[in-house]
């Protein structure tokens, strides 16, 4: 209304009365730069809904399928001959911080209790390798005992 | 045209008076070609057509279609 009351009054008469003039409503827009306009998502039921959605020229259209994690995006020329632009897009979900710091967490503590094995491994075969090389000295002293 | 024939009319042939008052083809009868009609026209925005379309998810206009 405020577009109306800027113009002059004849020329207020004339696109009143014009029938080449497309039909002049309260939602009529000026118009502007060419730009896409878009608009929120729209809950669809399968792909084929998106793909069947009406889409003004000019216009895109967002879309969620509530049956599976895709967004489908819909998008109209300028012109009204212009094929429309369909795109699909898979919804991947990424790990949050907290649930990366977690793995790492919890990754972390797993390697220090197996380096701790290891080493306790480790420490317990040194151990055995000693025992061992105690015996059999002790073995060879006694026998060289006897033997004399 | 008084209210009166108007609503005749519109008691009659419902599509015939819409047709005519919004321009639409006579043999254009789906649905959404006539919303694609009427937005190509720029008779309606998108906003109007998605208030429309997710009609079907409000919880009364399914109490009412049931």
């Amino acid at each position: 209304m405020k577009y109306l009351s800027s113009i002059g009054s004849e020329r207020r008469k004339i696109m009143a009365y014009n029938p080449y003039f497309p039909y002049y409503s309260q939602q009529y827009q000026p118009q502007q730069s060419q730009q896409i306009q878009s608009t929120g998502l729209i809950s669809v039921r399968s792909i084929d809904e998106a793909m069947r959605y009406p889409v003004a020229p000019g216009n895109s259209v967002t879309f969620k399928d509530e049956t599976a994690p895709y967004v489908y995006t819909k998008t109209m020329g300028f012109s009204q001959f212009d094929r429309p632009v369909f795109e699909k897009y898979r919804i991947i979900k990424e790990e949050t911080e907290e649930e990366t710091k977690e793995e790492v967490h919890h990754e972390c503590g797993c390697k220090s209790l197996k380096s701790e094995v290891e080493q306790l491994k480790k420490r317990v075969k040194e151990i055995e390798d000693e025992f061992i090389e105690f015996i059999s000295a002790n073995e060879s002293k006694s026998d060289g005992g006897a033997s004399k | 045209m008084n209210l009166l024939s108007l609503y005749q009319q519109m008691k009659a042939n419902p599509m015939a008076v819409l047709q005519s008052r919004y321009q639409i083809p006579p043999n254009m009868t789906n649905p959404n070609d006539i919303i694609q009609h009427l937005l190509n026209s720029g008779q309606v925005s998108q906003a109007q057509v998605n208030r429309a379309m997710s009609m079907r998810n409000d919880p009364m206009v399914q109490q009412l279609m049931r």
